[in-house]
Protein backbone atom coordinates (compact mmCIF):
# COMPACT_ATOMS: atom_id res chain seq x y z
CA UNK A 1 0.00 0.00 0.00
CA UNK A 2 2.73 2.59 1.04
CA UNK A 3 4.91 1.26 -2.11
CA UNK A 4 1.93 2.05 -4.46
CA UNK A 5 1.43 5.73 -2.94
CA UNK A 6 5.07 6.07 -3.61
CA UNK A 7 5.13 4.89 -6.62
CA UNK A 8 2.43 7.40 -7.56
CA UNK A 9 4.59 10.47 -6.06
CA UNK A 10 7.58 9.54 -8.17
CA UNK A 11 5.60 8.40 -11.24
CA UNK A 12 7.78 8.37 -14.73
CA UNK A 13 6.16 8.42 -17.90
CA UNK A 14 3.36 10.21 -19.12
CA UNK A 15 0.75 11.45 -16.94
CA UNK A 16 -2.97 10.02 -16.15
CA UNK A 17 -5.38 10.48 -18.83
CA UNK A 18 -7.59 13.55 -18.85
CA UNK A 19 -4.91 14.79 -15.73
CA UNK A 20 -2.49 17.82 -16.27
CA UNK A 21 0.98 16.27 -15.63
CA UNK A 22 1.53 20.40 -14.08
CA UNK A 23 -1.69 20.57 -11.62
CA UNK A 24 -3.64 18.32 -9.46
CA UNK A 25 -7.49 18.58 -11.00
CA UNK A 26 -8.53 20.87 -8.39
CA UNK A 27 -6.55 23.92 -8.96
CA UNK A 28 -6.39 23.32 -12.69
CA UNK A 29 -10.30 23.92 -12.09
CA UNK A 30 -10.28 26.95 -10.18
CA UNK A 31 -7.58 28.10 -12.52
CA UNK A 32 -10.73 27.74 -15.68
CA UNK A 33 -13.16 29.08 -13.38
CA UNK A 34 -11.31 32.13 -12.80
CA UNK A 35 -9.72 32.63 -16.52
CA UNK A 36 -13.73 32.49 -17.54
CA UNK A 37 -14.47 35.20 -14.36
CA UNK A 38 -12.24 37.16 -16.06
CA UNK A 39 -13.60 37.37 -19.44
CA UNK A 40 -17.10 37.86 -18.03
CA UNK A 41 -15.61 41.00 -15.82
CA UNK A 42 -13.77 41.93 -18.82
CA UNK A 43 -16.90 42.52 -20.54
CA UNK A 44 -18.67 44.85 -17.83
CA UNK A 45 -15.44 46.99 -18.11
CA UNK A 46 -15.98 47.34 -21.88
CA UNK A 47 -19.26 48.03 -21.09
CA UNK A 48 -18.19 50.74 -18.65
CA UNK A 49 -15.21 52.25 -20.73
CA UNK A 50 -17.50 52.51 -23.85
CA UNK A 51 -20.33 54.59 -21.61
CA UNK A 52 -17.62 56.63 -20.14
CA UNK A 53 -15.12 57.55 -23.06
CA UNK A 54 -17.41 56.95 -26.11
CA UNK A 55 -21.53 57.58 -25.52
CA UNK A 56 -20.80 60.08 -22.38
CA UNK A 57 -20.46 63.98 -22.55
CA UNK A 58 -19.61 65.83 -19.59
CA UNK A 59 -18.35 64.71 -16.54
CA UNK A 60 -17.79 61.33 -15.31
CA UNK A 61 -19.82 60.85 -13.04
CA UNK A 62 -21.81 62.75 -13.74
CA UNK A 63 -22.77 65.88 -11.23
CA UNK A 64 -26.29 64.17 -9.68
CA UNK A 65 -24.08 61.44 -8.38
CA UNK A 66 -21.76 61.19 -5.19
CA UNK A 67 -19.77 58.28 -4.35
CA UNK A 68 -18.96 57.46 -0.91
CA UNK A 69 -14.68 57.32 -1.57
CA UNK A 70 -13.43 56.94 2.02
CA UNK A 71 -15.99 54.02 2.88
CA UNK A 72 -15.22 52.42 -0.18
CA UNK A 73 -11.50 52.92 0.26
CA UNK A 74 -11.74 51.67 3.98
CA UNK A 75 -13.36 48.78 2.78
CA UNK A 76 -10.76 48.22 0.03
CA UNK A 77 -8.55 47.96 2.82
CA UNK A 78 -10.50 45.06 4.83
CA UNK A 79 -10.61 43.59 1.39
CA UNK A 80 -6.74 43.13 1.05
CA UNK A 81 -6.27 42.70 4.76
CA UNK A 82 -7.91 39.66 4.13
CA UNK A 83 -5.83 38.45 1.56
CA UNK A 84 -2.75 38.51 4.05
CA UNK A 85 -4.58 36.68 6.39
CA UNK A 86 -5.74 33.69 4.03
CA UNK A 87 -2.18 33.53 3.22
CA UNK A 88 -1.14 33.65 6.98
CA UNK A 89 -3.58 30.65 7.25
CA UNK A 90 -1.80 28.41 4.03
CA UNK A 91 1.55 29.46 5.39
CA UNK A 92 0.47 27.83 8.97
CA UNK A 93 -1.09 24.68 7.52
CA UNK A 94 2.12 24.22 5.62
CA UNK A 95 4.07 24.06 8.92
CA UNK A 96 1.47 22.40 10.77
CA UNK A 97 0.19 25.16 12.87
CA UNK A 98 -3.62 24.15 13.21
CA UNK A 99 -3.74 27.61 15.07
CA UNK A 100 -2.92 29.82 12.93
CA UNK A 101 -4.75 28.42 10.08
CA UNK A 102 -7.73 28.22 12.31
CA UNK A 103 -7.12 31.93 13.23
CA UNK A 104 -6.32 32.79 9.83
CA UNK A 105 -9.77 31.59 7.76
CA UNK A 106 -11.76 32.87 10.39
CA UNK A 107 -10.42 36.18 10.22
CA UNK A 108 -10.69 35.66 6.70
CA UNK A 109 -14.48 34.86 6.48
CA UNK A 110 -15.01 38.07 9.33
CA UNK A 111 -13.31 40.22 6.94
CA UNK A 112 -15.01 39.16 3.90
CA UNK A 113 -18.72 39.20 5.93
CA UNK A 114 -17.65 43.03 6.59
CA UNK A 115 -16.54 44.37 3.96
CA UNK A 116 -20.07 42.65 2.13
CA UNK A 117 -21.99 44.22 4.99
CA UNK A 118 -20.49 47.81 4.27
CA UNK A 119 -21.29 47.10 0.60
CA UNK A 120 -24.65 46.53 1.19
CA UNK A 121 -24.83 49.51 3.52
CA UNK A 122 -23.51 51.91 1.39
CA UNK A 123 -26.15 50.63 -1.71
CA UNK A 124 -28.89 51.41 0.84
CA UNK A 125 -27.29 54.88 1.59
CA UNK A 126 -25.79 55.53 -2.00
CA UNK A 127 -28.67 57.96 -3.09
CA UNK A 128 -29.34 56.66 -6.68
CA UNK A 129 -30.61 53.47 -8.06
CA UNK A 130 -29.52 51.39 -10.93
CA UNK A 131 -32.64 52.50 -12.81
CA UNK A 132 -30.32 56.37 -12.64
CA UNK A 133 -29.39 56.51 -16.08
CA UNK A 134 -26.46 54.74 -17.19
CA UNK A 135 -23.91 55.45 -14.37
CA UNK A 136 -26.43 53.93 -12.35
CA UNK A 137 -26.79 50.66 -13.81
CA UNK A 138 -22.96 50.45 -14.44
CA UNK A 139 -21.71 51.25 -11.10
CA UNK A 140 -24.75 48.66 -9.61
CA UNK A 141 -23.65 45.86 -12.35
CA UNK A 142 -19.83 46.64 -11.87
CA UNK A 143 -19.75 46.40 -8.00
CA UNK A 144 -22.63 43.75 -7.64
CA UNK A 145 -21.03 41.14 -9.46
CA UNK A 146 -18.36 41.94 -7.47
CA UNK A 147 -20.11 41.37 -4.47
CA UNK A 148 -21.72 37.99 -5.94
CA UNK A 149 -18.29 36.98 -6.07
CA UNK A 150 -17.79 37.78 -2.60
CA UNK A 151 -20.67 36.13 -1.95
CA UNK A 152 -19.51 32.94 -3.49
CA UNK A 153 -16.00 33.24 -1.54
CA UNK A 154 -17.69 33.58 1.53
CA UNK A 155 -19.49 30.44 0.93
CA UNK A 156 -16.13 28.35 0.00
CA UNK A 157 -14.70 29.84 2.53
CA UNK A 158 -17.58 28.85 4.95
CA UNK A 159 -16.92 25.31 3.72
CA UNK A 160 -12.94 25.23 4.53
CA UNK A 161 -13.52 26.29 8.18
CA UNK A 162 -15.87 23.76 9.11
CA UNK A 163 -13.57 21.59 7.44
CA UNK A 164 -10.75 23.16 9.66
CA UNK A 165 -12.92 23.26 12.36
CA UNK A 166 -13.27 19.11 11.93
CA UNK A 167 -9.22 18.31 11.19
CA UNK A 168 -9.31 17.76 8.20
CA UNK A 169 -6.10 19.36 6.74
CA UNK A 170 -2.77 18.97 6.87
CA UNK A 171 0.45 20.26 6.15
CA UNK A 172 1.57 18.33 2.79
CA UNK A 173 0.43 19.97 -0.72
CA UNK A 174 -2.49 17.33 -1.41
CA UNK A 175 -3.87 17.65 2.39
CA UNK A 176 -4.58 21.17 2.07
CA UNK A 177 -6.30 22.06 -1.48
CA UNK A 178 -9.52 22.58 -0.09
CA UNK A 179 -7.81 25.63 1.68
CA UNK A 180 -5.44 26.40 -0.63
CA UNK A 181 -8.41 26.49 -3.77
CA UNK A 182 -10.40 29.02 -2.12
CA UNK A 183 -7.77 30.48 -0.62
CA UNK A 184 -6.44 31.12 -4.82
CA UNK A 185 -10.60 32.19 -5.78
CA UNK A 186 -10.13 34.92 -2.85
CA UNK A 187 -6.88 36.40 -3.90
CA UNK A 188 -8.79 36.61 -7.15
CA UNK A 189 -11.95 38.20 -5.89
CA UNK A 190 -9.60 40.84 -4.07
CA UNK A 191 -7.37 41.58 -6.92
CA UNK A 192 -10.72 42.59 -8.97
CA UNK A 193 -12.07 44.69 -6.71
CA UNK A 194 -8.59 46.76 -6.43
CA UNK A 195 -9.41 47.20 -9.61
CA UNK A 196 -13.39 48.12 -9.91
CA UNK A 197 -12.20 50.26 -6.83
CA UNK A 198 -9.72 52.32 -8.85
CA UNK A 199 -12.01 52.46 -11.68
CA UNK A 200 -14.83 53.58 -10.52
CA UNK A 201 -14.52 55.50 -7.40
CA UNK A 202 -10.63 57.21 -7.77
CA UNK A 203 -10.42 57.61 -12.02
CA UNK B 1 6.06 31.76 -18.62
CA UNK B 2 4.93 31.16 -14.94
CA UNK B 3 1.47 31.20 -14.17
CA UNK B 4 0.84 33.77 -11.49
CA UNK B 5 -1.92 32.08 -10.18
CA UNK B 6 -0.23 28.80 -10.25
CA UNK B 7 -0.11 28.29 -6.38
CA UNK B 8 -1.73 30.53 -2.97
CA UNK B 9 1.56 32.22 -2.15
CA UNK B 10 1.85 33.17 -6.19
CA UNK B 11 -1.78 34.40 -6.27
CA UNK B 12 -1.73 36.07 -2.67
CA UNK B 13 2.00 38.37 -4.81
CA UNK B 14 0.18 38.84 -7.54
CA UNK B 15 -2.60 40.48 -5.59
CA UNK B 16 -0.36 42.88 -3.39
CA UNK B 17 1.72 43.93 -7.08
CA UNK B 18 -1.80 44.69 -7.91
CA UNK B 19 -2.39 46.45 -4.66
CA UNK B 20 0.90 48.49 -4.81
CA UNK B 21 0.03 49.63 -8.17
CA UNK B 22 -3.45 50.65 -7.58
CA UNK B 23 -2.16 52.70 -4.08
CA UNK B 24 0.07 54.25 -6.55
CA UNK B 25 -2.29 55.49 -9.02
CA UNK B 26 -4.47 56.99 -6.21
CA UNK B 27 -1.93 58.57 -4.95
CA UNK B 28 -1.22 60.66 -7.70
CA UNK B 29 -4.74 60.72 -8.47
CA UNK B 30 -5.78 62.52 -5.24
CA UNK B 31 -2.83 64.79 -5.17
CA UNK B 32 -2.46 65.67 -8.90
CA UNK B 33 -6.06 64.57 -10.42
CA UNK B 34 -7.90 61.83 -11.76
CA UNK B 35 -5.82 62.43 -15.51
CA UNK B 36 -2.19 61.82 -14.47
CA UNK B 37 -3.91 58.50 -12.25
CA UNK B 38 -5.34 57.51 -15.79
CA UNK B 39 -1.63 58.25 -17.49
CA UNK B 40 -0.23 56.45 -14.72
CA UNK B 41 -2.20 53.59 -14.87
CA UNK B 42 -1.92 53.13 -18.73
CA UNK B 43 1.66 53.42 -18.17
CA UNK B 44 1.44 50.37 -15.53
CA UNK B 45 -0.73 48.31 -17.74
CA UNK B 46 1.73 48.82 -20.80
CA UNK B 47 4.90 48.14 -18.33
CA UNK B 48 2.88 44.79 -16.63
CA UNK B 49 1.86 43.70 -20.73
CA UNK B 50 5.84 44.18 -21.60
CA UNK B 51 6.73 42.01 -18.82
CA UNK B 52 4.67 39.43 -19.41
CA UNK B 53 5.47 39.33 -23.38
CA UNK B 54 8.74 39.47 -22.34
CA UNK B 55 8.63 36.11 -20.38
CA UNK B 56 6.37 34.27 -22.79
CA UNK B 57 9.26 34.98 -24.97
CA UNK B 58 11.54 33.87 -22.58
CA UNK B 59 12.30 29.90 -22.50
CA UNK B 60 10.50 28.61 -19.49
CA UNK B 61 12.83 26.38 -16.86
CA UNK B 62 9.77 24.30 -16.65
CA UNK B 63 8.66 24.34 -20.15
CA UNK B 64 9.98 20.46 -20.66
CA UNK B 65 10.51 17.56 -18.60
CA UNK B 66 13.45 17.55 -16.68
CA UNK B 67 15.81 14.44 -17.13
CA UNK B 68 15.34 11.96 -14.34
CA UNK B 69 18.34 11.87 -11.72
CA UNK B 70 17.79 8.06 -11.46
CA UNK B 71 17.38 7.59 -15.37
CA UNK B 72 20.25 6.25 -17.62
CA UNK B 73 21.56 7.21 -20.82
CA UNK B 74 19.09 4.86 -22.66
CA UNK B 75 16.21 6.60 -20.53
CA UNK B 76 17.62 10.02 -21.10
CA UNK B 77 17.45 9.84 -24.89
CA UNK B 78 14.16 8.57 -24.95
Amino acid sequence: MESASVAAEHQHGPPEAHQSSRFDRQTLGILLFIVSEVMLIGAFFASYFFLRVVANEGPWPPDQFELPVAVAGVNTAILLSSSVTVHWALESVRRGQRRGLLLGMGATWLLGFTFLFIQINEYVHIGFSARDGSFGTIFYGLTGLHGAHVFVGLLLLSFANIRIWRGHFGPKAKDHLGVEVPGIYWHFVDGMWVIVFTTIYIL
Amino acid sequence: MHNPLRSEADAFRFVMTIGAGAAAVIALSLLAGPRFGVVLAAALVGFAAGVAWARLRAPSATSGPAPSEEAGPEDATR
